[in-house]
């Protein structure tokens, strides 16, 4: 036999057995799946029994404590009802329904968790070498709201996986802490933008006392990237407190900085920002006028009918658009004018006259 | 001294090429399933940890345009739109596309969904055929209907993009179904990296699934032998050949039934063009060529969970419609971007992908064809070492199936789609004998592709569509 037939049958042969194997790993893998399954559904509706009962009386949460302080410590033997693996079984259950409980009920769950050594455990596995193991350990922290966690969740804020910080900054956000605070704002300077948007939910869940430290931070910043973050974020806490920063940036040199400011401002009111909103419907970019546009609609101005009325005729047709809907939300006033617009025949202004009345005649304004 | 006659130094050297030839297509299907399996447990690792939900409640998310083109739809249209406005996603507008449809599309929707002409403003700024009117319903404000002069579906797009009133938007078939959480999964590169220009998803066939108010509630598959060899060949192209090409940063297809893009940079490409029949494929190449010509950092990925279910073709006739279709389309790209292969200035696109397109796609069915005919002469020419040629046939067999069976493990590794094993094996079965008779039958499709390309047949072939399975049905 030739040397290219040896090779060609031994290659025949790798390829078989890769193939056999793999089609082996699929049987086995179904079967083992289906046994775990089925063992781990018994065990979840035992914890689960034992779970609803202590959220509805005292004593049965006292037996649900020292269960778990058992399973915890592993000092199951001679308790009945406990078996090998209930470990994973009970975390399961509480995990899944702290996950679908709030406040004081949640509450008691926590508490039985942190008493029963969940705390302690979870702070360990937050320190093993495995990346699996810290995420896992995280996600727990996260669920059971743990405030006893937030300085080892800080702490991994710097973690050397991505995901382990990403969940990190997830589980901080939604425990709320104020100590966490200072670290949220540093990851909305993150290169990883994934962690900037995290700690934007965070910041946003956090609502306005984050302001202050927001405000404070943002007086310092250079990078007009990260400043449109914050002036977004200003804009989602609606706090009145942020517009005096907000109006300066009206003037700022770079466009997509200025819409973001408009739209904050637009988002927190105030009779300073409409005034300041219609002197920009005369800008030079249209960017500008047409989200100046947008938000004296959003504001409900009727005093910038008149100006508005100027913009139905403007070269890029979303200005005009935008013109014509706030003239639409600005009521009898603003509607008067676009009908008057569609009796004089102007080329640009009379078919999004048209178009806007036609959309508020059928209610889609 | 040794001497060969004309004849058998011929078929030494046509030996040698198709030898040369089948290793380097082994090869590189080989490197593309190593790195699409690392690439999709890496993935699934990421996507399991990361609070990805989170973008229904984000500040932050982009919102979309989707974008559906329908000729003569008005036995599904009514589902597929339901299906599309009961998406989970914080801020979307669907945008249906009638593109002069003969039958009763149109009034179907206008009937089902209380639509209205309302007068708009529409400025071409991409070419497109006439839009006649524009309809909005006030029952759902999410939806737009376009009713324009037919002109293809790259036509009907470019309409949708000019209408379109968010910053992305997404190209897809008005009779696909997208999954529930689709958009959430697609935009994700997006947020997390603003370059990032287009995102595809994965296209899985719905044939002999049950289908629920425009959800596919049960996965299963079809009774029909050729759906189920699609199946397989569909794990095959996206879950290691796109996965694969994307990990590389080289992508070059985003299926026309699934991909969200940026529609600024589309509407500054010019749109879709009209004169392929690849639109897809050519609108991906186009936006490489531009981001590199412009020295614009750009992203351009495959993501294998956001799922877009379709129907597949049932009979011979219309998958071999397709297939050429496909081929056409290849033919034609490559063609109109010939300048961008090998051409360092494209890095991996023109270096690596454009190559691999030209060598594997375009040609490997012409080099297939051409060594089943020099087999069959060589047989009755008595100039073939019959022993070795069934060796080597086996190989060639079996490394196929390997990759097949790759895939559906890869698949079930990573997403366990069908519930019962019984799917799976089913699957598996067939990725063994794909290799005979249905492969060849697929490359016969191609190779004809080449004449009517020559000939000038830019025709799209006839869909004929049953239909989702409903329960009961």
């Amino acid at each position: 036999m030739s040397f290219s037939s040896s090779l060609i049958i031994g290659i025949i042969i790798v390829c078989c057995t890769l193939i056999t194997a793999m089609i082996g790993f699929l049987i086995l893998k179904r079967m083992a799946l289906g046994v775990a399954l089925a063992y781990s559904r018994t065990r979840d509706a035992f914890f689960e029994h034992l779970i609803l009962h202590a959220l509805a009386d005292m004593e049965d949460a006292q037996r649900l404590r020292e269960i778990a302080w058992r399973v915890y410590t592993r000092q199951w033997g001679g308790t009945p009802g406990l078996r090998p693996f209930d470990l994973q079984a009970l975390e399961h259950s509480l995990l899944r329904a702290a996950g679908e409980l709030r406040g004081s009920d949640r509450q008691i769950l926590t508490d039985i968790f942190e008493e029963a050594g969940g705390l302690a455990r979870s702070l360990r596995q937050l320190r093993s070498p495995r990346c699996c193991q810290r995420l896992a350990a995280v996600q727990k922290l996260r669920i059971m709201h743990s405030r006893g966690a937030v300085p080892e969740l800080i702490r991994a804020l710097s973690d050397r996986s991505r995901i382990v910080r990403h969940a990190a900054l997830r589980a901080l956000g939604e425990i709320g802490d104020e100590r966490a605070y200072p670290f949220l704002l540093r990851a909305l300077e993150d290169p990883d933008r994934w962690s900037v948007h995290r700690a934007a939910d965070s910041a946003v869940a956090a609502g306005a006392a984050m302001t202050p430290l927001l405000l404070e931070r943002f007086a310092s910043l250079q990078d007009p990237q990260t400043q449109i973050i914050y002036v977004r974020l200003f804009g989602l806490l609606r706090d009145p407190a942020a517009a005096p920063q907000m109006l300066p940036l009206l003037d700022a040199p770079e466009t997509p900085l200025r819409v973001a400011a408009i739209n904050a401002l637009g988002a927190i009111g105030g009779a300073e920002s409409a005034s300041r909103l219609r002197a920009l419907l005369d800008d030079a970019h249209w960017e500008i006028r047409a989200a100046a546009a947008q938000t004296l609609g959003a504001l409900m101005d009727r005093e910038s009918a008149p100006l508005l009325e100027r913009l139905l005729d403007d070269p890029v047709y979303l200005v005009r658009y935008s013109a014509a809907q706030t003239l639409i939300c600005a009521g009898d006033n603003g509607q008067a004018v676009l009908r008057a617009v569609i009796e004089t025949n102007q080329p640009h202004a009379d078919p999004v006259a048209r178009q806007a009345l036609g959309e508020l005649a059928y209610g889609l304004v | 001294m040794l001497t060969w006659d004309p004849g058998t130094l011929a078929l030494l050297i046509a030996n040698t090429l198709i030898l040369g030839y089948f290793l380097l297509l082994q090869g590189s299907y080989l490197i593309l399933l190593l790195i699409s399996f690392v690439a999709v447990l890496r993935y699934r690792c990421i996507v399991d940890h990361e609070h990805w939900r989170g973008i229904i409640q984000s500040p932050l998310t982009l919102p979309i345009s989707l974008i559906a083109p329908a000729y003569n739809e008005e036995r599904t249209i009514v589902e597929s739109v339901r299906s599309l406005l009961s998406l989970e996603y914080p801020e979307y507008e669907v945008i249906v596309v009638n593109d002069g449809s003969r039958d009763a599309t149109l009034d179907t929707l206008i009937e089902h969904f209380e639509l209205r002409a309302i007068p708009v403003t529409i400025e071409y700024s991409i070419p497109c055929q006439p839009i006649r009117d524009v309809y909005r319903s006030a029952r759902y404000p999410r939806l737009v209907v376009i009713d324009k002069e037919n002109g293809g579906k790259a036509d009907a797009l470019n309409a949708g993009i000019i209408m379109a009133a968010h910053p992305l938007f997404c190209a897809m078939d008005a009779d696909s179904l997208l999954e529930g959480n689709a958009l959430l999964r697609i935009t994700r590169p997006f947020l997390e990296q603003p370059e990032t220009v287009a995102v595809g998803g994965i296209v899985r066939i719905a044939n002999g699934c049950r289908v629920e108010h425009g959800r596919v509630t049960e996965i299963s598959l079809s009774s029909n032998p050729l759906v189920i060899f699609q199946h397989v060949e569909y794990l095959r192209a996206f879950l290691f050949g796109r996965v694969g090409w994307s990990a590389l940063g080289a992508l070059l297809i985003i299926s026309g039934a699934f991909g969200v893009f940026k529609r600024q940079v589309v509407l500054d490409i010019g749109g879709y063009r009209h004169d392929t029949v690849g639109e897809d494929f050519e609108l991906v190449v186009r936006m490489h060529r531009h981001m590199r010509d412009h020295k614009i950092p750009y992203r351009i990925v495959f993501l294998p969970d956001p799922v877009c279910w379709t129907e597949a073709p049932e009979t011979l006739r219309v998958l071999g419609q397709q297939r050429n279709r496909w081929q056409r389309g290849l033919i034609d790209t490559l063609r109109i971007h010939q300048r961008m292969g090998l051409n360092p200035r494209y890095g991996r696109v023109g270096l690596l992908a454009m190559p691999y397109f030209v060598i594997i796609e375009l040609i490997g069915p012409v080099i297939e064809m051409s060594g089943y005919l020099f087999v069959i002469i060589a047989f009755f020419l008595h100039l073939i070492n019959l022993p070795f040629f069934l060796l080597f046939l086996t190989l060639a067999i079996l490394l196929g199936t390997l990759l097949s069976v790759a895939s559906v493990v890869l698949d079930e590794v990573a997403y366990r789609r069908f519930p019962r094993l019984s799917q799976v094996l089913t699957l598996v079965a067939f990725a063994l004998i794909e290799n005979v008779g249905y492969r060849q039958l697929t490359v016969w499709w191609r190779v004809r592709a080449f004449l009517d390309y020559w000939r000038g047949n830019k025709s799209w072939g006839i869909m004929e569509r049953r239909g989702f399975a409903r329960p009961g049905v």
